[in-house]
């Protein structure tokens, strides 16, 4: 299964660009879209998570305290939504890039690369969460999937079967 | 027939007749040749033998001899001579005293009628002298001790308490020392043991001033106390789980009932009653749980523990589900809650019967249900099931603001600034500068309270607004969050002060403050040159846009950092202080001990942050640079199940829905937010006291005026000088108003502000001093009772120390107040007074003493223990013979009859005292062997005043006899 490298914008909230063209194998092809990016992702803990759709109001924790309660669920609300997380950090200016996301095997491979603010920028002392949660549909024949930060992995996850038709 | 005398000494020379031969030759042949026929009989030697009283002994040693023994076979005994080891004596029968200890020799010679001797010789031993000494004196207890009726030392005849009819009477103040117990805990061999001591009742007449303290020795016993009034109605009950210490205030005269009461196990106590002046008994009150307090009947917040099912305890039933910290039930029921859960009693627990009531008790249906409350309480505080148990306490903070989300804004009760907010809400003079991301100009929660600004962002694309400085401070946004800017400088502003007080939104520190808006963070951060300019124009310095405020702000607050350091930025900060401004900024997120600046740079105020529970916040920096904390708060929690994670709530903005900019609020954490909780207090401070200088707000940070201590004691690298307390900071604002910071002038103090002489007491000292500077002169002194009088003592100006009197003649019995009061040309002084007349045979006592000498090694020499009884308050004792040695001397009672004397909650005295214990050396008889005794109720150090030169505690033990004496009680 060949996955297409994605180019997308830091903010992809509920954007759902697909990222997954084709597949080697028969079937609809794999399809991979971030969901969030963002940086107050506070209920995470580092690594990658299986979450739900009506967690990721909680998850986005900028959500305002008179926002409403909850957002609604997209209805194309199929497939397994994965969080990765790396943690809290000192500043704003940290955040997740989605570079890649292949196949390896029966393993789908999210690969990421990690930014950090100018290293002589005076900063807020706010502290930041980033995460990155994306979608996985049609990947009925991954067994796991791994997220890389710059090279080194930071989470793993078993998927179930048929979860991410 | 030959003559028996004759023939004896005939046959002793008929023998063989070689030795016959020489027989002959020795008995003298005796008249004419070996021809005569009728030789003279020969002289047979006489026998020596004597009896003696006593061979060993010490000295001085008499002997008895006797030398009736002796024999002569053939004639008579004529003489008796003794050599008693050199000194001679006669007579068959003599005596002689050996004074020195040694070994001697007897010797007795004896000589018969013919003149023949012999001797014998017997051995003496003498031993040294055994010198005893007969040891008295006095053991005094003050004349305010008392003891429980029915203690548990065997050897004491209990006398029931355990009812109202049965209370003892006592007097005011008084300590007593008592024990209680559930049946069947503690000493098996004492008195209570099988049947238990369930409850002791106390009668008093209060003044309505006073402090009752339960002080528990036995930390795995749980004893409680209870206040009923003379109908046996319940006044109050003070019901702590794990506390050594039980306390209820005594607010209205009148008779009461005291009652201690075990829940469990068995204790000694001390039952203190007295004025409520004691810096002790204060401070134990933080802890107490009352049923006077506000406690939202019955509910229970019940954490259970991660091991165990998460069910509804007993009793109970559930409100709130426990659950995790991500608010998922599921969760918390597979691996345990993270978040306590809130459960209602249920009809059965609130009418439960087995609530301890004692008979004739008068406990309303409302008062029933808060016991039932507290008992249930206690039973789950104590259930291994739980991690914790609590009520669910009742908060009255006092000025409170309306706002919505005022509630979830933890950090503002945390720093004292509701009792702030009594005395100073802000002054719309007073300007908090905020550098930082710029504000949101529209926000309906700041926009009232912003005074002119200005963006000195440089750089047009980290600015976003489309070109480099301008007059225009509105924050665009810097995406700094994702797909969402941070608003961070609105965050900060609210903190500092959001409209406050209007039903909406937040509340701030500061509700009347202004804002300035200063822009110097865009996309990526800020940079130094346009911070400075930022800094300057804030001071009303000369900057890079041209301009100066209207009116410089008189705070700056920077909640921005960086590990880089530059001369200007140094430069700018300290020209701002030197032009009056206050500067705070925040200390870093970094986790590190490397100083952050600008909060590093001399002059500013650098604020470490922390969380809900006071705790350091992990991210937050220390180091030697770090001056004050102030809460930062952690979104990863959500301590206050408010549902909220549990940062710092303030203004925000959120631009990710990529139209209008959406004004909100939010909860995020930093030392960001810390620093503007300083910021808000020193502009009250500043509301108060406008001239308030960056020299006067550091010298009373440095002084812990504006604090409370946490870490180690005084200043530390983690906290500073503490947690910023928003109460004491406006207190030091009125005190520097009214210029006492500066020089507090004349103020007289009294040494106690109450005095209380109890049932005997006829006089006490007070002192007067002045505390400010300069002088003070009394100028009258006032009774407001006639029975109540004083001496003045001699010196010009009045101060020094006055002689209190009392005369109790005529009074009728009951407890009485009166008030002193000492007028001076600086202030005047009250000094409460409290005292009781009673014709109640009330005499002081602390029960069964034992009196014991403890030798060099510790070991008590039990036969020397000495039983007694009080006798007016006094103990008098006698130690016969006491062998010469090194002693120290005890006095202690045995109310839990564990045979160790000393224990906590057990009279305990030493000579010469407590708290120094000498050896004496004794080898005579002494008779002024006086010394104090009195409870104990230091527990922890219960047997250190009992200590051998080794420095080993060893408390005194008696091996106690298994009968009591004839006089026992």
């Amino acid at each position: 299964m060949r996955v297409d490298k994605c180019s997308h914008p830091k903010w992809l909230f509920m954007a759902l660009l697909p990222v997954i063209a084709a597949g080697c194998q028969a079937g609809p092809p794999v399809e991979v879209s971030e969901i969030l990016n963002h940086a107050m992702c506070n209920t995470l803990r580092k690594g990658l998570t299986v979450v739900e759709y009506d967690q990721l109001a909680d998850i986005r924790g900028a959500r305002m305290l008179n926002a409403p309660a909850s957002e609604p669920t997209p209805e194309s609300a199929t497939g397994t939504l994965l969080a990765v997380s790396n943690g809290s950090q000192p500043t704003p200016g940290y955040a997740f890039e989605l570079r890649e996301a292949r196949a390896d095997g029966a393993n789908l491979v999210l690969d990421y690369a990690w930014r950090e603010p100018p290293a002589d920028a005076v900063l807020a002392q706010v502290v930041t969460s980033p995460c990155s949660v994306v979608r996985v549909v049609n990947a009925t024949n991954a067994r796991s999937v791994a997220a890389l930060l710059d090279g080194a992995e930071i989470g793993r996850v078993e998927l179930q079967p048929s979860a991410t038709q | 027939m030959i003559p028996h005398e004759v023939w004896r000494r005939a046959s002793r020379c008929a023998l063989s007749t070689p030795a016959l031969i020489l027989l002959l030759a020795a008995c003298g042949g005796g008249g004419g040749g070996g021809g005569n026929p009728n030789p003279a009989p020969v002289n047979q030697t006489p026998t020596a033998s004597f009896t003696i009283s006593a061979t060993t002994g010490n000295a001085p040693l008499n002997v008895s001899v006797d030398a009736d023994a002796s024999a002569d076979a053939d004639g008579q005994i004529a003489s008796y001579a003794w050599d008693f080891d050199g000194t001679p004596g006669i007579g068959a029968v003599a005596q002689h005293t050996f004074e020195d200890p040694g070994t001697f020799e007897v010797r007795l010679t004896v000589t018969d009628d013919d003149g023949a001797t012999s001797t014998t010789t017997r051995t003496v031993t003498v031993e040294a002298a055994v010198v005893t000494s007969t040891l008295s004196g006095k053991v005094r207890i003050l004349s305010s001790t008392a003891v429980d009726s029915d203690v548990n030392d065997r050897l004491t005849v209990p006398q029931s308490n355990n009812s109202f009819t049965e209370a003892q009477d006592l007097l005011s103040p008084v300590t007593l020392g008592g024990f209680a117990n559930v049946a069947g805990t503690g000493e098996n061999t004492g008195n209570l043991f099988a049947a238990g001591d369930p409850r002791d009742f106390y009668h008093i007449s209060l003044a309505g001033n006073e402090t009752i303290v339960l002080t528990i020795a036995d930390g795995d016993a749980d004893l409680d106390l209870r206040l009923w009034d003379d109908g046996f109605n319940i006044v109050d009950a003070s019901l702590n789980v794990n506390s050594e210490t039980e306390t209820i205030e005594v607010t209205q005269a009148g008779t009461y009932y005291i009652e201690v009461l075990p829940f469990s196990g068995a204790s000694n106590y001390v039952l203190y009653v007295g004025q409520t002046a004691a810096a002790s008994s204060t401070s134990l009150q933080r802890n107490a749980v009352r049923l006077s307090d506000p406690f939202i009947d019955n509910q229970l917040i019940v954490k259970h523990r991660q091991s165990q099912p998460v069910r509804a305890p007993d009793g109970t039933r559930e409100m709130v589900a426990p659950l995790r910290a991500d608010r998922t039930r599921q969760q918390a029921e597979l691996v345990g809650p993270e978040l306590p859960g809130l459960y209602r009693l249920t009809k059965h627990s609130q009418h439960s019967p087995a609530l301890p009531l004692p008979a004739g008790a008068r406990v309303s249906a409302a008062q029933r249900s808060r016991l039932a409350t507290l008992y249930q309480w206690k039973r789950l505080a104590q259930d291994p099931t739980y991690e914790y148990a609590e009520l669910n306490l009742l908060h009255q903070p006092h000025l409170t603001p309306n706002d919505a989300f005022y509630a979830s804004q933890w950090h503002y009760p945390a720093i004292n600034l509701p009792l702030a907010w009594d005395t100073e809400v802000g002054d719309a003079n007073v300007i908090v500068a905020v550098v930082d991301t710029g504000v949101l100009l529209n926000h309906p929660d700041l926009a009232p309270k912003l005074v002119a600004g200005y963006d000195f962002i440089s750089d047009a694309d980290r600015a976003r607004d489309g070109d480099g400085i301008d007059p225009n401070p509105d924050d665009p946004g810097d995406l700094e969050f994702g797909g969402s800017s941070s608003f961070h400088g609105t965050h900060v502003a609210g903190t500092v002060g959001a409209v406050s007080n209007n039903g909406e939104g937040v509340a701030g520190v500061a509700w009347n403050t202004s804002i300035m808006p200063l822009r110097a963070l865009g996309t990526d951060g800020g940079s130094t040159f346009d911070i400075v300019q930022a800094v300057r124009f804030a001071a009303g310095l000369s900057n890079n846009s041209g301009t100066v405020p209207a009116q410089r702000a008189d705070i700056i607050n920077l909640s921005l950092g960086s590990s880089f350091s530059s001369q200007s930025e140094q430069d700018a900060y300290t020209a701002a202080v030197q032009a009056g401004v206050i500067v705070i900024a925040s200390a870093g997120n970094e986790s590190s001990d490397l100083p952050s600046y600008p909060s590093a740079y001399d002059g500013v105020v650098s604020v470490s942050a922390t969380t809900i529970t006071n705790d350091i916040a992990t991210y937050s920096n220390s180091g030697a640079t770090i001056d004050i904390a102030a809460p930062g708060g952690s979104n990863i929690t959500d301590l206050n199940g408010d549902g909220i994670g549990d940062g710092v709530i303030s203004t925000m903005g959120d631009d990710s829905g990529g139209g209008a900019i959406e004004f909100g609020y939010l909860a995020i954490s930093g030392t960001s937010m810390a620093a503007p909780h300083v910021a808000g207090v020193a502009s009250l401070m500043k509301a108060i006291h406008p001239g308030l200088t960056p020299v006067e707000f550091e010298t009373a940070m440095v002084a812990g005026q504006l604090t409370d201590d946490l870490g180690s004691p005084g200043r530390d690298d983690v906290f500073g000088y503490g947690l910023i307390n928003a109460q004491k900071a406006v207190f030091v604002a009125q005190q520097l108003a009214n210029g006492q910071g500066v020089d507090p002038g004349p103020i007289l103090t009294a040494s106690a502000s109450v005095l209380n002489f109890g049932g005997f007491i006829d006089s006490l000292k007070v002192t007067l001093q002045n505390v400010g500077s300069g002088t003070v002169n009394i100028a009258n002194v006032s009774s407001s009772e006639p029975w109540l009088t004083t001496d003045a003592p001699g010196s010009a100006d009045g101060l020094g120390e006055y002689t209190v009197n009392l005369d109790r003649t005529g009074l009728a019995d009951g407890a009485y107040q009166a008030t002193i009061t000492f007028a001076s040309d600086a202030n005047d002084v009250e000094v409460g007074v409290i005292m009781q007349v009673s014709s109640a045979n009330v005499t002081a006592d602390a029960g069964l003493f034992y009196i014991i000498l403890v030798d060099e090694n510790g070991d008590t020499l039990n036969a020397l223990t000495e039983l007694v009884l009080a006798n007016q308050g006094e103990y008098p004792f006698t130690l016969t013979d006491v062998p010469a040695g090194q002693y120290r001397l005890f006095a202690g009672t045995d109310a839990d009859d564990d045979a160790r004397l000393c224990d906590a909650g057990e009279a305990c005295g030493a000579y010469p005292t407590l708290d120094a214990p000498d050896f004496l050396a004794i080898n005579d008889d002494r008779d002024d062997l006086d010394f104090e005794a009195g409870f104990r109720v230091n527990l922890t150090t219960t047997t250190n005043a009992v200590t051998s030169d080794a420095g080993t505690p060893s408390a005194p033990t008696v091996s106690k006899p298994q009968e009591r004496p004839q006089d026992a009680r």
